[in-house]
């Protein structure tokens, strides 16, 4: 087998087990991945980890608007910018 | 490197059919997206063995689709005694050990824990998403 057969053996696998994600799982895990992105950077931009906890909480809440609907903008966007405001805030306090 | 460490309750939320359709459906996307380049994800063996207590054909499955995706796209980790984890057990001794596993492989790699429950990890100093 090749390894693009593998990968299709894989896929199949994961959407037998799971089903195949939905529009809704697509907007939830590209949240969860600019989530985590912006978690990252506060580490590499600021030795930080875990990040400090008003950092955490303004990502979780602009996390969860993003994945509710509430808020439609780019989570990469909007949470790299968050991160950035929190980190502002958190370092002039 | 980016990826997640899976915690036994997001296996189970996911995996074994007590969480939600969107649970499965946001893992399934989770597993696409590691087999196709995407972050990696991080099984810590005893929270996988604690989620198969649930549902144990979830050995198989998962088993199955490891051995078909791409090297280093799901893994399941061992546990080994760590500074991380002796820290762990003396901060949080009643701690269930799936947990502390995935928190100290946390604290080893960097990677947040993607759980149902970000409570649980509260002051043990990794960093949390909610699945």
């Amino acid at each position: 087998m090749t390894a693009a057969d593998d990968r299709a053996r894989a896929h199949a696998l994961v959407d037998d087990l799971l089903g195949q994600p939905d529009q809704a799982a697509d907007r939830a895990v590209a949240v969860l991945h600019a989530h985590a992105a912006a978690l990252a950077w506060v580490r590499d931009t600021t030795g930080a980890y875990p990040a400090p906890a008003s950092v955490a909480a303004r990502l979780d809440s602009v996390a969860e608007r993003l994945r509710s609907g509430d808020d439609e903008r780019d989570p990469v966007a909007a949470l790299g910018q968050a991160a950035i405001d929190a980190h502002r805030s958190t370092a002039a306090a | 490197m980016s990826g997640y460490v899976l915690d036994d309750l997001a296996l189970i939320a996911g995996l074994a059919g007590t969480g939600s359709e969107h649970h499965r459906r946001e893992l399934s996307r989770l597993l696409h997206g590691a087999i196709d380049g995407g972050p990696a994800l991080e099984v810590p063996a005893f929270c996988l063995t604690a989620a198969a207590l649930v549902r144990p054909v979830l050995f198989d499955h998962l088993a199955d689709i490891l051995a078909a995706a791409p090297p280093a796209a799901i893994d399941v980790c061992g546990l080994t005694r760590t500074s991380h984890l002796d820290a762990l057990r003396a901060f949080r001794p009643g701690l269930g050990w799936p947990a502390t596993h995935a928190a100290a492989h946390a604290l080893t790699t960097g990677l947040p824990v993607l759980t149902v429950d970000a409570d649980r990890y509260t002051g043990l100093g990794v960093d949390v998403l909610t699945l």
